[in-house]
């Protein structure tokens, strides 16, 4: 378990930073986030295609329409419908019942769905410690967008944080991540299908935003389609943020070798020449157009994050092209 | 095609075995994590196997490696290829010394020399070069070129009745090699390995290879090693002989010895010595006055193996015969005239230098002392303490002895002197004259120095007996009667070891009659007429020489006798180790490795191809990926 000391606090920018450096918050060879990348990420919102749905004070468009303060749109009287909301102004002009509808902001359900799968402990930089730093920025974000944060950890078994809310709470996320541990093999796609009927019922909320970081490493990426489906089916806005370490495109030339599933343990004899090289990297753009094709037909955002880019660009550029991020 | 170190050429298959055999254990498979397996699976399976040991797939990789790891053990076999022969150099060196002529291996050891010789240039090929080198009491070059030219140089090749310059002969060697750098060298020498200890040579271009034609190592000889007619001390008017022999043998000896007049050949007296082995005697013979030639020889029934040293001849010197006409012309005699009176048969006549007369009657020897007339008289001469300013023997200063550096103790003129009295003599520091050597001599400048001028010998003691202090010292009036005798010893009958060059007076006629010992006669020119010498080289047989008048052979101008008197060279067992000498000069191909076949290394040739193929696996091995 990581101990951060109570003193390092997250007040402020310099605070944050300093507690981001702080060695018991690496991961690796983590970039350090300096105060001024706070800054920037302080201009970052994100961006949700449902309304918000977890109560006034936040930041988000709310479905709920009345009482409230904004007028949205005027609609036709019916039964049920507090009288005290007919406008009676249009019912002198026009003889007809309409009642005012107004719009609230409320605070936004965040969902951060971290893939704690050993195939993510790969690569140079780590995909993992990439992912959290993904993770640990949208958190930040969506902390001081008033959001109510969780963080899910889909190993073997289901960890979570939160719900978190203001910025003060970051310090919590930043000690969660840390601990953070790649845990074996992880059906990614039944995990996500089981992920509304795991998820404690209070903290069940309606309408999420759902952010998955993760290699996608399933064989079948229709199956993934499925259970993005059951996550859609649930009422959750989902983006999918597709972490690739370099050495996945390119791998070093290794001859005869024998390849070790990192999440199976299987072992495959393989001669690898060049033919075989080219033949990977064939299967394995197919296979990166086969999830980006799954994601489109279902009109989820999707974005890929390399880890040799930074998390800077990451957010800025990368996650604000899909709109994820404004 | 044939490899230097064959062994090796087993790591050019166990390595490339060894590589197999790794890639059957290990089916050179590395063990790669990777994210997942389902984007590598069917496309490219192991050849390698996983369950059991499979040959290896041949690859491009595997081929490099096989041939870089067989090029490897190849190189280190050292594969060559033999050259053409080059040519050969031989030189044969034939030792002509004395003992050459020994007769313990038949016919004799020269003989059986000159047939290996031939037999050996018999094996050569008529592309070969040959030098035949004699080695006399000089080394001399009989002929050289091919095998078919030298051939009758080498049959008429003699043995010499002195010593082998072999150390001579085996520098000329190596200076008539180094002439042909094309061809492999290789000097020969027949000999009986009766020799002193060689010298170092220096740079030797080509091996020394020692052929050894001795016969019974055990064979003695019996040898007159030394003969002298002095004046008898106890009466200086008799004259006798003084014969040392010696029992070269592992036996003891009992030699007869027989002194006779070498003229008429009638005995003067018969001693037998008795002698242990490996030792020398000598006797004394008291000699008739008119004796002129002494002829001495061993009288035994059977000849040993080397009658060479068995029978010498000399002639009488004049001391002891008559009085000695001396003239001393000095301008304070006290100290010589005393020295010189003190010699037995000297009459002495003592003039001052204003009163000496060149053109009065020559006397048998003249001392000059502190003075030296403008032109020396014809005849034996002694100079003491030569006067600064004259023009025969520049004098460039004087010094004081501090310490001897020169001595040649066995010269007559030394016999019985303590040398150690010239320490501290004050000395004149002459000028270099070619003619005259010195026979003791300080750090500074010469003490004593011995020559000839126009035939006739001279002495000279650059130092002032009274200034000195010698004159009171017994060294000075031993130091000149020895003086005396060495002077007139030399003129009457000298006797000179086979090889050394005789200066004689000029004959008026310019020109001389030699005969030789065996009876060939020979004109001998002046090779120099200024000179006033008449110089005889060739004194190689031993014997006696007469030298007579061109123009009337019945005049004899002069005598003199040549005999071995080597008791070294007498001894013919031979005592030399004959081990060859290797070269030590980068001369020709095959000087440098004579013991090595003539080869082409392609080791080198192999290592660069090595490193190429090295270098072409590390590139497709890192390329692959």
């Amino acid at each position: 378990m990581v101990r951060i000391p109570l003193s390092l606090t997250a007040r402020g920018k310099a605070g944050i930073a300093r507690l981001w450096r702080h060695p018991e918050s690496q991961r690796g060879s983590t970039a350090r986030l300096s105060e001024r990348d706070w800054h920037q990420f302080d201009r970052l919102a994100l961006v949700t295609r449902r309304p918000a749905t977890a109560g006034p004070g936040g930041e988000h468009r709310s479905r709920l329409r009345t009482p409230a303060i904004d007028f949205f749109d005027h609609r036709a009287y019916q039964v049920g419908d507090d009288p005290r909301w007919i406008d009676w102004n249009v019912y002198g002009r026009l003889g007809t019942l309409q009642v005012k509808v107004t719009e609230a902001e409320e605070r936004l359900h965040l969902f951060l769905l971290l893939d704690c799968s050993a195939s993510m402990d790969w690569g140079e930089p780590s995909k993992l410690d990439r992912a959290v730093e993904a993770i640990t920025a949208l958190a930040y974000v969506g902390l001081r967008q008033a959001a109510v944060v969780r963080i899910v950890c889909l190993g073997q078994q289901l960890r979570a944080l939160g719900p978190l809310t203001g910025r003060t709470q970051f310090p919590e996320v930043i000690r969660f991540l840390a601990s953070v541990e790649s845990a074996g093999q992880v059906a990614l796609a039944e995990m996500l299908s089981r992920l509304p009927a795991t998820l404690p019922r209070g903290a069940h909320p309606t309408m999420p935003l759902l952010v998955l970081v993760s290699d996608l490493l399933v064989a079948d990426p229709r199956s993934l389609g499925e259970a993005f489906d059951v996550l859609l089916r649930a009422g959750a806005d989902l983006a999918v943020i597709h972490v690739l370490s370099p050495q996945e495109e390119a791998p070093d030339p290794l001859g005869e070798v024998e390849l070790v599933d990192a999440e199976t343990g299987e072992i495959l004899d393989i001669g690898l020449n060049f033919e075989a090289i080219a033949a990977y990297r064939d299967r394995l753009a197919s296979w990166l157009d086969e999830i980006e094709r799954v994601c489109a037909q279902r009109g989820l955002r999707y974005a890929r994050a390399r880890t040799d880019r930074s998390i800077q660009s990451l957010l800025i550029e990368d996650l604000r092209r899909v709109q994820l991020l404004r | 095609m044939l490899f230097l170190a064959p062994l090796a050429l087993a790591l050019a298959v166990a390595l490339p075995a060894t590589i197999v055999l790794l890639h059957l254990l290990r089916g050179s498979r590395w063990r790669v994590r990777v994210p997942a397996t389902f984007l590598w699976a069917d496309l490219a399976p192991s050849v390698a196997g996983h369950s059991r040991p499979r040959l290896p797939r041949l690859t491009l990789l595997l081929l490099l490696q096989l041939l870089a790891a067989a090029l490897g053990g190849v190189t280190l076999a050292r594969p060559a290829t033999l050259l053409p022969e080059p040519g050969q150099h031989v030189v044969l060196i034939l030792d002509a010394s004395a003992s050459m002529q020994a007769t313990d291996a038949s016919p004799s050891r020269f003989e059986l020399a000159r047939r290996r010789a031939l037999d050996r240039l018999a094996s050569l090929g008529p592309s070969d070069e040959v030098s035949v080198i004699r080695a006399g009491p000089t080394a001399t070059l009989l002929a050289a070129g091919p095998p078919d030219k030298v051939r009758e140089a080498l049959r008429q090749a003699q043995p010499g009745d002195g010593a082998g310059a072999l150390h001579e002969a085996i520098a000329l060697a190596s200076q008539q090699i180094a002439h042909t750098p094309g061809l492999r060298g290789q000097i020969v020498v027949f000999t009986d390995g009766a020799f002193p200890p060689l010298d170092p040579v220096g740079a030797l271009a080509a091996p020394v290879e020692f052929l050894s034609v001795a016969g019974d190592p055990s064979t003695g000889n019996q040898a007159i090693v030394s003969a002298q007619v002095r004046a008898q001390p106890s009466s200086p008017d008799r004259r006798a002989a003084f014969i040392v022999v010696a029992n070269l043998d592992d036996r003891p000896a009992s030699i007869p010895v027989r002194v006779a007049d070498a003229a008429s050949g009638q005995e003067v007296a018969r001693q037998t010595v008795e002698l242990p082995p490996n030792s020398a005697g000598s006797l004394a013979v008291e000699l008739p006055g008119d004796l002129s030639r002494l002829a001495i020889e061993l009288d035994r029934p059977q000849p040993d193996a080397l009658p060479l040293d068995d029978r010498v001849e000399i002639d009488t010197p004049l001391l002891g015969t008559r009085s000695l006409r001396v003239q001393l012309v000095s301008p304070a005699p006290s100290a010589l005239r005393q020295a010189l009176e003190a010699v037995p048969t000297v009459e002495l006549s003592v003039v001052g230098p204003d009163a000496y007369q060149p053109s009065g009657p020559s006397p048998d020897i003249t001392v000059f002392d502190s003075f030296l007339p403008p032109e020396l008289p014809r005849g034996p001469l002694l100079i003491v303490n030569p006067p600064a300013g004259n023009r025969f023997l520049p004098v460039l200063g004087t010094f004081t002895t501090t310490g001897l550096t020169t001595i040649d103790a066995g010269h007559p003129l030394l016999r019985g002197v303590d040398i150690l009295a010239l320490t501290g003599a004050v000395g004149k520091n002459l000028a270099r004259v070619p003619w005259a050597r010195p026979v003791v001599a300080a750090g500074e400048g010469p003490l004593i120095l011995e020559g000839y001028d126009h035939g006739y010998p001279l002495v000279i003691f650059t130092f002032d007996p009274a200034q000195s202090g010698l004159d009171k010292s017994l060294a000075f009036p031993l130091l000149v009667s020895n003086a005396v005798a060495y002077l007139i010893a030399d003129r009457s009958g000298r006797t000179v070891i086979p090889g050394d060059p005789v200066a004689l007076p000029a004959p008026s006629a310019g020109r001389a009659l030699l005969v030789r010992p065996d009876g060939q006669r020979q004109v001998v020119e002046l090779a120099d007429p200024a000179a006033g010498e008449l110089w005889i080289s060739d004194t190689e047989r031993s014997g006696r020489y007469l030298v007579l008048d061109a123009e009337n052979e019945q005049a004899v101008l002069s005598s003199f006798s040549v005999n071995l008197f080597d008791q070294g060279e007498s001894d013919i067992r031979p005592r030399r180790d004959l081990a060859p000498l290797p070269a030590t000069a980068q001369i020709g191909p095959a000087a440098a490795q004579p013991a090595e076949l003539p080869v082409q290394e392609w080791w080198r040739f192999l290592a660069a191809a090595l490193v190429v193929v090295v270098g072409v696996e590390w590139l497709v091995f890192t390329r692959r990926g």
